[in-house]
């Protein structure tokens, strides 16, 4: 069965949260990663709203210079749902790169 | 969760995570030192504090004198206070020092145009002025509250301006001149009469405390 791998990315330059993508069905995320671009640590953050709430992935994680985050680990996996948004925030503007790779619509 | 890079060993960051000596001051958020965070033993040399424990002169003498008033001697040295004549200085901190040579009184407020009614001095251990006694041995200085002034009884003196108000305009005037004999009477004008109360003459110098 072929799979529809898809990939969101998202720089960030402001410290509102934004949008990496939403969930146009039943998707996997299967990785996140959250880029630090600038020389002095930043405090970041991943979650997804499902419409109500924010549920986090990862709240204020701190990320040094020189690093990036991989909020999936192991092999984990994050099943989103129709309407389901994955954002990231920081608090230093302009300080990540975020790149998610997902599977869309797995049945 | 992995990072890729450089790690915090913690959450939150620990003092391992910062390496040695990079902290700089635009690190450290403006007016958040303070004197807690100071060693009490870190002995910091005085020449990296900036307006500590020196002094300058600010004035001397002549200033602020009143051009109005000729002195009575010829001397530029000295400023003439008699007859109501004064001279002011203005102390920059508390920790400013004045110098006055010869006896005089120092006030608060308008200068005395020679109708002040001074305290009474006298030689004797009691000093009776109104409802005041003062002892004027061992004594260089005492507050007259009713007119809001100093008085020296000391030939010459260092005020320092502990008890004075920074930035606040004192009068430096003629003090209770000449006392006669024991008596608690003084004679304001004394520009003729014996003793060492009757100078009129006074050096000023002003130390400011940088």
């Amino acid at each position: 069965m072929a799979q529809d791998f898809t990939r969101y990315k998202a720089r960030l330059t402001g410290t509102s949260a934004a949008t990496l993508f939403t969930a146009n069905s039943n998707d996997t995320v299967v990785g996140i990663s959250v880029a630090n671009v600038l020389t002095s640590a930043v405090n970041a953050s991943v979650f997804i709203n499902d419409g109500t709430n924010d549920f986090y992935l990862v709240k204020n994680a701190p990320i040094p210079a020189g690093s990036s985050l991989q909020v999936l680990d192991g092999g984990a996996k994050v099943v989103v749902q129709t309407g389901d948004i994955l954002k990231v925030v920081s608090d230093t503007a302009s300080s990540l790169d975020t790149w998610v790779s997902t599977v869309d619509a797995i049945s | 969760m992995p990072y890729t890079g450089n790690k915090p060993s913690a959450v939150p960051l620990t003092s391992a995570d910062i390496a040695d000596s990079i902290i700089t001051s635009a690190k450290i958020v403006d007016g958040t030192i303070v004197n807690a965070d100071i060693n009490a033993s870190a002995a910091i040399a005085s020449t990296k504090l900036s307006g500590i424990g020196t002094y300058s002169v600010h004035a001397i003498s002549r200033y602020n004198y009143q051009t109005a008033v000729t002195a009575s001697t010829g001397s530029t040295n000295y400023i003439d206070i008699s007859g109501g004549n004064y001279v002011s200085f203005t102390p920059t901190s508390i920790n400013d020092i004045i110098f006055l040579s010869h006896y005089c009184s120092v006030r608060q407020g308008t200068a005395s145009t020679g109708v002040d009614t001074y305290l009474m001095m006298a030689t004797s251990a009691s000093i009776t002025s109104g409802d005041t006694k003062l002892n004027y041995d061992g004594q260089n200085m005492f507050y007259d509250a009713s007119n809001d002034m100093y008085h020296f009884v000391a030939k010459s003196f260092l005020l320092p301006c502990t008890s004075l108000t920074p930035l606040t305009t004192y009068y430096i005037e003629q003090a209770a001149a000449l006392h006669n004999s024991n008596s608690t009477t003084w004679n304001y004008t004394a520009a003729s009469g014996s003793g060492d109360y009757k100078h009129h003459n006074v050096s000023l110098i002003h130390y400011k405390y940088n």
